[in-house]
């Protein structure tokens, strides 16, 4: 896992999630991909440096197993699905990334999400 | 891992990082403002008197925004709008800063920015505060006060 340390937050890749970038990257305008990436991570930070981020680039997006709900960091039309732990204090873990060009959230998606979670905050 | 090794691992120049980063913070900085005023893209763009699609594509970054606009945006939302510039530092003094106050303090570091400060999280509350927290006497070692925009 990879993690950005923000001052406030931490902020986990969870396995697999840097892999699931680039592969939703890849179906990006080429010359758009640079700002993408700069977008999405600069987010990220914001995010882990405690700063609220709106509505629009951080919804709601699905329910987690034992109550209480999981994320999107959203810079279209990549979105990070994420959650922040109730195990790990100041700390939001990064399920995975997709490219999303389609409105409802998909349940392979939420599945991974809550597989993701059992697997950090069970364990 | 800091965001000057992420750029480093995903291939992007600072140049286009600090772009976008800026182009990011004022946007939503202005979403969130518009949020906590619950004034919709719709109603902003009608205070505006410009297309709904304007202010949208304003707001996601995908139109330049001009300063005018963003003076514009800031009136009809009875906000005022505060630019400083500084001096940029380099990554290893930040990474060495931090290393000092978490040794010290054993606890992270908080970073300080007054810009956002009805939404900033775990900041003590004035330079007095960090000096007692710090219990260091030689203040520039530590902050520059105008790096922090922490009034004396």
């Amino acid at each position: 896992m990879k993690d950005y340390e923000g001052t406030v937050f931490h902020i986990i890749h969870c396995e697999g999630a840097i892999d699931s970038f680039y592969e939703a990257l890849k179906r990006v305008q080429k010359h758009k991909q640079e700002s993408l990436k700069a977008q999405m991570l600069s987010l990220i930070e914001r995010l882990g440096n405690g700063h609220k981020l709106s509505g629009d680039s951080f919804p709601t997006e699905g329910d987690l197993p034992k109550g209480g709900s999981f994320r999107a960091i959203k810079k279209l039309p990549v979105r990070a699905y994420v959650w922040r732990s109730k195990k790990h204090s100041n700390t939001y873990y990064i399920s995975h990334y997709i490219y999303k060009d389609y409105p409802k959230l998909k349940p392979k998606d939420c599945e991974k999400v809550c597989n993701n979670w059992r697997l950090i905050e069970e364990n | 891992m800091s965001v000057e090794n992420f750029l480093g691992e995903l291939g992007i120049t600072s140049k286009v990082y600090d772009c976008e980063a800026l182009i990011m913070n004022v946007t939503e900085d202005i979403l969130v403002a518009m949020e906590s005023k619950n004034v919709s893209k719709a109603d902003l763009a009608k205070l505006m008197n410009k297309s709904k699609s304007f202010v949208t594509q304003t707001l996601s970054g995908s139109r330049n925004m001009t300063l005018r606009t963003l003076s514009e945006i800031a009136f009809n939302l009875n906000i005022d709008v505060k630019i400083s510039f500084k001096n940029k530092r380099q990554h290893s003094e930040v990474e060495k800063d931090r290393l000092v106050w978490e040794q010290n303090c054993g606890f992270s570091k908080p970073s300080f920015s007054f810009a956002n400060d009805e939404f900033y999280l775990g900041r003590p509350n004035s330079y007095k505060e960090i000096k007692s927290i710090t219990n260091d006497s030689d203040k520039n070692s530590w902050y520059s006060l105008e790096d922090y925009d922490i009034a004396a």
